[in-house]
């Protein structure tokens, strides 16, 4: 029996049909209006709400009321994925604010050497004394140069080179001529850097005569909607039959955006755009390509490829200059991947003079380090704390985000765009946290102790120290709190990183005090403010005054390498040379994860 | 405060060389191997595991005490046999295969100790043939699958598979956890118990047993 499901979002109204009984978060999910899902559909974060406005499902059983919270419930609201439809039903799915999101890459003065460049030739037209054909004098004007896709090149030639009196401009990919056109068009020679990321995709488009970086801008990665993380979108192609197409039209349809947006804003039409380079985890340049990710997703772990890959931009389902060819950048193992290579190569891992340590603090978390004995790197999964999943007022970058916070006579806070705090993302919890550990109202084992254990200097944090859902709490203000189950989801993210940074070290053969210099890149790690990242141990304490931020690393690198050879050839280098990790089985990783998890004493 | 108590206290801080000591202590004063066991030993890390079940108590402080248990259960080893003092149940624990998460298994092993129970740790990357296999070579009552990552998860469904064609599967209970793992799976998939956390588990594997011995 099929019903009529009405649905609100972003104030537009939809009618989709139904069968009974079936999946609403599915269903919205099919029809591009779903909330988000940072597990997937998996029913356990508590985090796709949708407000029932008109209709009776079932439930809510045990699981979605402790998810959800009385109030939510009283008002109306449902987790979607565990909504099943009965009878009409209207819904309204709260209009997605846009994240705060961090895409600046800094990539300083770069002598542009791009690897597709363009060349100008006027050939001879022929006449009777010179019958010679026309790809004889295509070859005499460009020697030393290979020749790409034949059928294509032989097809347009003969109308391309008459089309501009025997002028024509080569298009030429690392000593191959892979494209024609009419006239001299080496003053347009643009290309795009994408940076995949498994939350936000990046786009830059860059004049590669110039080398100047024309248009940036970034939003979320469309396959959000089927998981937060990498294992979830694995899960999703692994259980669905079309699990995989829907990820890689998701992430078609993101680029295509990004890439009209960023047409829009240098006024370069998408035709112009010859090459383009896309930097992103394994797993996204899997979904690219439309090769299945499954194994990733379970011990050993192992790809299906990182090598560096050159193929027709057409391929891809892109719609750039008919010549255009994506190169996607190579990466080293199943979780670290062509991402951290190109932020190495922004952060200069491989020409640095001195221990340097990377990390990438994304949704996963890629740390990388370069010494005497080499370049290094592993993957600590941190789980998505950081991002507010699994944090009880939790949220991402958004506005009304607690995004810093300090005791100063009292607590302090600020929240994006000065909005009415709604919840704590990333950062602000680093600050609480630490804030919190400062004063000793966190001990360093992690319990949040009661005021009555404190001295009486800070009897002023007494009013915000209360119980709620009877779990100790910390109270910003109403409805946002953190939990002492929060801070232990801290301390087993934080553990994880400071773990990992400890046995990369190890592999290199490093102590942190050899260290000099941290570079932080990711969304995250630009926000966050080392001092607090140090105070908890996330990050080395010792090492708080040489921590830097990069911004979007992987952009970076990924622009560097679309803008010149060496950079490229860098970049391979990179991924060649640097040794991967693996936590997992190792025996130390378990007994330093669990002292990590301590905060430090100060 | 008793001998008893002390050794519950000193377990519960982690103190590993003056729980070995006390124990022994114990020992040469005469007190039953049996009382040690249960009212010093046991009985510290029960409390842990209700702290652990409250947040009061994390994993780093679950692990240090479990460590100060172990030493003393070392000192108490060569006098159980000797005691007819038997394990409250056995059970047969692991990850299943393609998954190597292994710190909430250990976990779940040490809290279940904490409750008398022999614990049959396979490790990580299980085959659901030797899950299955283990449980009848050791007569086990209970097998615990734990999988930490929605990709393996399904694994769960294989190991419930591989005892129903052994013939096993009304012999043995099967209890699962794990981060992605939730009560509707658990009935999805035909397993028997899901516990949140270690120290439920705990609970969870004693009752069964004492139901199963009865």
């Amino acid at each position: 029996m099929m019903q009529m499901i009405h649905v609100i979002h972003s104030e537009i109204e939809r009618v989709l049909t139904a069968s009974e009984g079936s999946n609403l978060l599915q269903l919205l999910r099919e029809h591009g209006v779903s909330p988000i899902s940072p597990c997937g559909g998996g029913g356990t974060c508590g985090k796709c709400k949708v407000r029932i406005l008109i209709g009776t499902p079932d439930g809510p059983d045990e699981a979605e009321r402790t998810l959800l919270g009385e109030r939510a419930i009283a008002a109306g609201y449902r987790l979607a994925c565990h909504v099943r439809i009965r009878g009409k039903l209207t819904v309204q799915v709260d209009r997605e604010e846009k994240h705060q999101i961090i895409t600046s890459a800094a990539i300083g003065h770069l002598e542009p050497d791009p690897a597709l460049r363009k060349e100008f030739v006027q050939l001879l037209p022929p006449s009777l004394k010179d019958q010679r054909s026309d790809f004889c004098r295509l070859k005499e004007a460009l020697p030393n140069l290979g020749f790409g896709n034949q059928i294509s090149l032989l097809r347009g030639l003969p109308e391309i080179i008459r089309a501009s009196g025997f002028g024509v401009t080569a298009l030429i990919h690392q000593d191959r001529l892979i494209g024609l056109e009419p006239g001299d068009t080496t003053q347009s020679l643009y290309g795009v850097a994408f940076d995949l990321g498994t939350t936000t995709l990046a786009g830059y488009l860059v004049d590669l005569n110039s080398g100047i970086v024309l248009a940036e801008t970034s939003f979320l990665n469309p396959q959000c909607q089927f998981g937060a993380d990498v294992i979830s979108r694995i899960s999703h192609a692994d259980s669905h039959p079309k699990g995989l197409d829907n990820l890689g039209k998701a992430l078609e349809e993101g680029i295509h955006e990004l890439s009209m947006r960023l047409s829009e804003m240098a006024r370069v039409p998408l035709h112009e755009i010859v090459h383009v380079v896309f930097a992103g985890n394994t797993t996204m340049l899997h979904t690219l390509m439309g090769v299945s990710p499954n194994q990733i997703g379970a011990a050993p772990f192992a790809p299906t490829f990182t090598e560096r890959l050159t193929l027709p931009a057409s391929d891809l389902g892109l719609r750039f200059n008919h010549w255009a060819i994506a190169t996607l950048l190579p990466g080293i193992s199943g979780y670290v991947g062509a991402d951290t290579v190109a932020a190495a190569l922004a952060a200069a891992l491989d020409t640095a003079k001195e221990p340097t340590l990377l990390v990438d603090l994304g949704t996963n978390g890629e740390i990388a380090v370069s010494g005497p004995s080499g370049m290094f790197a592993c993957s600590a999964a941190a789980g998505p704390a950081f991002e507010g999943a699994g944090i009880r007022c939790g949220m991402g970058s958004m506005p009304g985000a607690i995004d810093s916070f300090r005791i100063d006579d009292g607590p302090i806070w600020t929240t994006i765009e000065n909005a009415d705090p709604k919840g704590i993302c990333g950062s602000g919890l680093l600050d609480l946290v630490a804030e919190l550990v400062r004063v000793g109202l966190i001990d360093e084992t992690g319990r949040l102790l009661d005021c009555d254990e404190l001295p009486e200097t800070f009897a002023y944090l007494e009013p915000y120290r209360k119980e709620v859902e009877g779990s100790p709490a910390f109270v910003l203000e109403a409805g946002v709190f953190i939990t002492q189950k929060d801070i232990r989801q801290i301390q087993s993210a934080k553990g994880a990183i400071a773990a990992g940074i400890s046995l990369l070290l190890k592999s290199a053969g490093l102590d942190v005090p050899d260290i000099k210099s941290i570079v932080l890149a990711g969304g995250f790690g630009s926000c966050l403010d080392p001092a607090s990242a140090c105070r908890i141990g996330l990050l080395p304490p010792e090492l708080a005054d040489c921590t830097s931020a990069i911004g979007n690393g992987a952009g970076a690198g990924a622009i560097q390498a679309l803008l010149s050879n060496e950079r490229m050839e860098r970049a391979m280098a990179i991924s060649k040379n640097m040794q991967y990790v693996e936590l997992s089985g190792n025996p130390h990783f378990n007994h330093l994860f669990a002292g990590a998890m301590l905060f430090p004493e100060l | 405060m008793s001998i008893l108590n002390e050794i519950s206290e000193n377990l519960q801080k982690g103190k590993a060389k003056i729980v070995k000591e006390l124990v022994q202590k114990a020992l040469d004063e005469g007190v039953s191997v049996e009382s040690i066991l249960n009212e010093g030993l046991l009985y510290g890390m029960g409390i842990i595991g209700e702290k652990f079940k409250k947040d009061e108590v994390y994993v780093p402080d679950v692990l240090i005490a479990a460590r100060a248990m172990n030493a003393g259960s070392e000192i108490l080893k060569p006098h159980l046999a000797a005691s007819g003092i038997k394990a409250t149940g056995k059970v047969v624990l692991g990850t299943v295969a393609g998954d190597l998460h292994d710190i909430g298994k250990n976990l779940v092993r040490m809290m279940m100790e904490g409750k008398g129970l022999e614990v049959v740790d396979l490790g990580v990357d299980v085959s659901a043939e030797k899950f299955v296999q283990t449980a009848i070579d050791e007569s086990a009552q209970i097998i615990v699958c734990s999988a930490l990552l929605t990709t393996t998860m399904n694994e769960i469904g294989n190991v419930i598979a591989e005892a129903v064609n052994k013939g096993v599967r009304e012999k043995v209970t099967f209890m699962i956890g794990g981060a992605p793992v939730t009560e509707v799976f658990a009935k999805q998939v035909g397993a028997d118990i899901y516990t949140a956390d270690a120290a439920s588990a705990a609970d969870a594997a004693a009752n069964v047993c004492a139901g199963k011995l009865n």
